[in-house]
């Protein structure tokens, strides 16, 4: 919990708000934007904004781009969220790096797990490696880099 | 989903940002949200999303629950100057069939909406040629192109700015 809270307080900081998720009264899963305000003394965050939620499972997901969809950085934290009066307050349970999140290790990271999710996929679904149409992708770059279609 | 029925400027949310943030509910009935980049396909009011066989979660979890949520709340790169925040709800199916390129998927409108998006992504984008530039990228990274096809079905549609207790919604199913 103490290195869950560290990371969370950490990521938390760089981001002006996040995508607080939770389950509605049907039990459909429900999303809205909100600032939460880091509390560190009792290691939750505390949301303001209402939210059309039930107390329960829930999450935050902070993550960002610039205009030109690059520089990403994401995570997702999962945890409780309890009702209290007016407010939320959201009790982090785990921490999930995703882009960016340790610089260039987050890459490697993607690269590793992405090889390694894609083996068990595809032994799991008794299907042959596929293979790549390189040409196809080569063809969608040359078209985007033409100036007529710009 | 008829399309005609939105207002215009929630269409031009859905169209202009370059991100959604997709909600699933894990086995353990937690909702898990990951930003993914949504195609609309305004034929049929379906948002297709191409995810990589490396980044499985999300599709272990549409299979196992299809009950989906898609947030339209992050403008950057939009160029919109007063963006709405729109929240799809609704159900999810994934292909069972992988695709390694866009000419194999039947659905000529299905096809045509990841056509479209791919090449604004790549004239935003033309770095990302480095994934097939030479054969040890393409060692590394043919994995991301592997990929399955998320179709989202909206049921309900809500927008609007602050309060979301005080959005706009429309029933679509």
């Amino acid at each position: 919990m103490r290195s869950t809270w560290r990371e969370v307080r950490r990521e938390a900081a760089r981001f002006d708000s996040g995508v607080l998720s939770g389950l509605g009264p049907a039990g459909t899963p429900v999303s809205v934007r909100c600032s939460p305000r880091l509390d560190s003394e009792r290691r939750v965050l505390l949301i303001d904004d209402p939210f059309p939620v039930v107390p329960g499972a829930a999450s935050i997901l902070f993550h960002r781009h610039d205009q030109q969809l690059w520089s990403l950085r994401s995570c997702l934290i999962s945890g409780l969220l309890i009702a209290k009066g007016e407010q939320w307050i959201f009790r982090p349970r785990r921490f999930t790096p995703g882009m960016g999140v340790g610089g260039l290790g987050s890459y490697v990271r993607l690269l590793v797990n992405g090889r390694k999710a894609t083996n068990r996929y595809l032994a799991a679904a008794g299907l042959p490696r596929p293979r790549a149409v390189w040409e196809d992708v080569e063809e969608l770059l040359r078209l985007a880099a033409s100036p007529e279609l710009r | 989903m008829d399309a005609e029925r939105l207002p215009a400027d929630v269409r031009s949310t859905m169209a202009s940002f370059l991100t959604a943030e997709l909600t699933t509910v894990s086995a353990k009935g937690s909702p898990q949200t990951w930003p993914v980049l949504p195609s609309i396909e305004w034929k049929s009011g379906r948002i297709v999303i191409a995810t990589s066989i490396g980044l499985p979660q999300k599709a272990y979890n549409i299979r196992r629950r299809p009950d989906v949520s898609l947030l339209f709340s992050e403008p950057t790169g939009s160029g919109l100057t007063d963006p709405l925040s729109v929240l799809i709800e609704g159900s999810a199916e994934v292909s069972d069939t992988l695709f390694t390129s866009l000419s194999q998927i039947d659905d000529a409108d299905v096809r045509a909406a990841l056509d479209r998006d791919a090449l604004a992504l790549l004239r935003r984008q033309p770095a990302v040629g480095i994934y097939a530039s030479n054969p040890v990228a393409r060692a590394l990274m043919d994995w991301y192109f592997f990929r399955l096809l998320v179709m989202v079905t909206p049921r309900r549609i809500s927008w609007g700015r602050g309060n979301p207790r005080e959005w706009d919604a429309l029933d679509v199913a």
